[in-house]
């Protein structure tokens, strides 16, 4: 199992990465103003939030003319899989089976994605 | 390095560092240079450079003589110059014994403080104010931490500037501070106002922020060296000005980088008017403070019209200001030179001289390098006898010679010579100020004047008239200056001064020492015979050419002759008047050869009220720059291989007057073990060239004859 070197991000920076990964670069007040939009969140919660994230190495900073602007380390799906891996570890102690059961039989899955998941299953067994 | 050259230098730093520090604090303003970043660091190096100039920099070295290195032995010279009274080799502060108590000083001169001390006592008095200051700031901060209350709970604005900032401090609320003061290295506080829990939570941030970029860049650590700095430089308005731009730069650039970290341009303007509004306060703290009050539209201003600045205009403005520095800085350097302890002459122009055609392999003799009073370093004459010293009128060791071997008969002679020495020694603190006149006729050269006047060791002039030439010396506020330049002095001129001045300061009490008992003008006198040869077996027999004779009279202690080598004898005549309860010598007779070269009257009288006039260099003195400290009559040797000497070294003392460039101006031979070899002995003296020593030397050369071809 590929290991992620990134703390998983909780779920209130994941909500800010979100914020930024859809708008590519933000900045502090950018990302407020938007979270602000869905819900209310304190000015300076956002502030410690970015702080957390660049500390933990989700995002970096480069400075601008009159504020620094953050963009993401790292690509939105290298994130998702570190989460992912980190939850099937915590889990599943690091086996994907179950994870895959209790989606296909619990999850109202679409017939499309299932032979799209099919597919995948497929290709990946010919690779080995 | 003694007091005068070291004052010299003191001051001369003080003017380089004013020129260069009030350039490089001017220049950004002129080439409006506003970059924060940049000009801080510009600001740091500059103040490092004027703190380590005399490291960074050339000194000024003059050639050295054999004065200008610490003399050893038990002696201390009253002057190093034996043609000048040299203020630089007189302590600033009486020395202890019987003559600092001076009993019979007018109350003038024991309380009279020479400027140079006066200059001393302000660069330090400066300096203490400075630190007092600087402690008292720290005292003040300590009293501001004990009566703060640490901030508690921590509010979120806190939490969120020390997470952009990625800095962490205690915070406490002080009833006292006007603004927030951020103070600490390892365990960094930062003081905020009571006023900072009325602020809303961005303007909180932002301040929090601000105080914590100060932790994160160890500001506080760096305000303390510059203030530091400032203590030690504190005469220097360029360092005020450069430091309070260096200061301004410090909290614009902390500025811009709390405005780029809180996205809060708007909510930081508020908290610095707000703090602006607080009640006024001295900037005592030695800490980065928030907000100085004579910064704030600066402050605003540059936040207001931030704009990039250009890299090349950046480079090509910090190029020019580097450039017109570095040609200040060699200005400054040049025009205000630190002087250095005088270079050990260039051995090899101390190279044997081209006088023989091949030099005799056995015995050797190599002229000394000047290093002391009388130096000579000798390899062995291989056992060869020498020719015994020829007999002189004048001389009075004629008969028995004692060694000196016990310690207490040694402490006894020295005792004696200590004595004579003291009475000579006019340029000691404790002198009252005199005028000294002494008319001379010199043998065959005509007559002349040496006038000297003296209220300290940094205020005296002297004039040496012989026919139509004059010398001048002066020393104002430790600093000598002289016309001609170049120690130029007439040859009379310069053995009389040394014979008043420097009468028996040739000696060295770690030399090996004989005396004989003889009988002058009907008393019983002690002559004290001086060689510096390497240590032999003692012996009793007659004066040798390398010993130095020092004739006392035993009840009075008065020094009666002096003969710094066989044939050159001064004699010392001394009347009933004394000066100020010390007896000096009415008449001074110099023999050469047999023959008088010198007769003098002297005169001492009180120099009366100071007159500054007197001891004012001219523009032309000042043009010629500070002249070197000179040097004691010395005598040194040579070997001169000759086919005309067999079996036998046969010596031959030429006295000889050594301009500073090392060139034998005058020379006459005073004393010949074979007159035959007179003549060769002052040829190969003329054709010598000496180590150069940038002033006049009166040196006795004893030219040794050995076998050779």
């Amino acid at each position: 199992m590929k290991k992620t070197q990134k703390p998983v991000p909780t779920g209130l920076e994941l909500e800010l990465l979100k914020v930024i990964w859809q708008r590519g670069r933000a900045t502090v007040r950018e990302v407020h103003r938007d979270l602000l939009a869905k819900r209310e969140i304190a000015y300076t919660t956002v502030l410690t939030m970015m702080g957390v994230l660049e500390r933990k190495g989700h995002l970096t900073k480069k400075a601008g003319p009159r504020a620094y602007v953050y963009v993401p380390a790292q690509p939105r799906e290298k994130v998702v899989e570190g989460m992912i891996d980190e939850f099937v570890e915590r889990v599943f102690n690091g086996s994907a089976k179950p994870l895959l059961v209790h989606l296909v039989e619990d999850r109202n899955i679409p017939l499309e994605d299932l032979d799209e998941i099919e597919k995948l299953v497929r290709s990946k067994r010919l690779e080995r | 390095m003694n007091e005068a050259p070291l004052l010299h230098n003191v001051l001369s730093w003080v003017v380089q560092t004013v020129l260069l520090a009030s350039a490089g604090a001017l220049l950004p303003v002129f080439l409006r240079v506003r970059h924060p970043r940049t000009q801080l660091a510009y600001g740091h190096i500059l103040l490092a450079v004027c703190l380590l100039l005399p490291v960074l920099e050339p000194w000024h070295h003059a050639p050295a003589g054999p004065a200008a290195t610490a003399a050893g032995g038990e002696t201390l010279r009253d002057s190093t110059d034996a043609g000048l009274p040299a203020p630089s080799a007189v302590p600033a502060q009486p020395a202890p014994g019987p003559r600092a108590a001076a009993p019979n000083l007018p109350p003038s001169v024991q309380t009279r403080i020479p400027r140079s001390s006066l200059l001393w006592l302000l660069l330090v008095a400066g300096a203490a104010g400075r630190f007092a200051w600087l402690l008292a700031g720290l005292w003040r901060i300590r009293r501001y931490r004990i009566a703060a209350m640490p901030l508690y709970p921590i509010p979120e604005s806190v939490r969120a500037a020390s997470s952009i900032t990625h800095a962490d401090a205690v915070l406490c609320i002080s009833p006292d501070v006007p603004g927030p003061v951020t103070f600490g290295w390892l365990a960094p506080v930062v003081l905020l106002p009571e006023s900072f829990l009325t602020l809303g939570e961005e303007a909180q941030c932002a301040i929090v922020c601000h105080e914590l970029l100060h932790v994160h860049r160890n500001d506080w650590l760096v305000t303390l060296l510059e203030e530091l700095s400032a203590a030690v430089l504190w005469f220097n308005p360029g360092v005020w000005l450069l430091l309070a731009e260096t200061r301004l730069a410090r909290e614009q650039l902390v500025d811009a980088e709390t405005v780029r970290l809180t996205a809060a341009f708007d909510p930081y303007v508020e908290a610095l008017l707000a703090i602006a509004r607080t009640r006024p306060a001295l900037d005592l703290a030695p800490a980065p403070l928030f907000l100085r009050k004579r910064h704030l539209t600066q402050r605003i201003h540059a936040l207001l019209k931030e704009v990039p600045v250009s890299k090349l205009r950046l480079l090509a403005s910090y190029a020019s200001m580097t450039a017109i520095l570095a040609c200040a800085g060699w200005f400054a350097s040049h025009s205000f030179p630190l002087m250095g302890r005088s270079l050990p002459p260039d051995p090899a122009a101390a190279a044997p001289a081209p006088v023989a055609p091949e030099p005799a392999p056995a015995p050797q003799v190599q002229e000394a390098p000047p290093s002391g009073r009388r130096i000579q370093t000798l390899i062995p004459l291989a056992n060869l006898p020498v020719a015994p010293v020829p007999d002189d009128p004048h001389e009075l060791v004629t008969g028995p010679v004692q060694a000196v071997t016990a310690a207490a008969d040694r402490t006894a002679a020295l005792a004696l010579w200590s004595r004579a020495r003291r009475v000579h020694q006019l340029h000691l603190p404790g002198t009252p100020p005199y005028q000294l006149v002494a008319n001379f006729t010199a043998g065959g050269t005509g007559t002349g004047t040496v006038t000297e006047t003296w209220w300290s060791g940094q205020k005296w002039r002297w004039t040496g008239t012989l026919g139509n030439s004059t010398a001048v010396r002066i020393s104002a506020d430790g600093l000598r200056y002289g016309e001609p330049a170049g120690g130029a002095i007439p040859t009379p001129v310069h053995v009389l001064r040394n014979a008043i001045f420097w009468a028996a300061e040739t000696a060295n009490a770690n030399a090996q020492m004989r005396t004989a008992a003889v009988i002058w003008n009907g008393k019983p006198t002690t002559c004290l015979l001086f060689s510096y040869l390497p240590a032999t077996e003692p012996t009793a027999g007659p004066r040798t050419w390398d010993e130095d004779e020092y004739c006392i009279d035993n009840a009075s202690g008065l020094l009666q002759v002096r003969s710094i080598a066989p044939g050159t004898y001064v004699e010392y005549t001394y009347g009933d008047s004394q000066f100020h309860g010390r007896s000096l010598p009415s008449r001074i007779a110099v023999y050469e050869a047999g023959a008088n070269a010198l007769d003098a009257q002297i005169a001492m009288t009180d120099a009366g009220p100071e007159d500054p006039s007197v001891y004012t260099p001219t523009p032309h003195m000042l043009a010629n720059g500070p002249l070197q400290a000179g040097d004691l009559p010395y005598q040194t040797m040579m070997m001169a291989p000759s086919a005309a000497v067999s079996g036998t070294v046969k010596p031959v003392i030429v006295h000889a007057s050594v301009d500073g460039l090392g060139n034998v101006q005058d020379a006459g031979v005073t004393c010949a073990s074979d007159p035959a070899l007179a003549q060769p002995a002052l040829d190969q003296v003329r054709n010598r060239h000496f180590p150069p020593t940038g002033f006049i030397r009166q040196m006795y050369v004893d030219v040794r004859f050995v076998p050779g071809r």
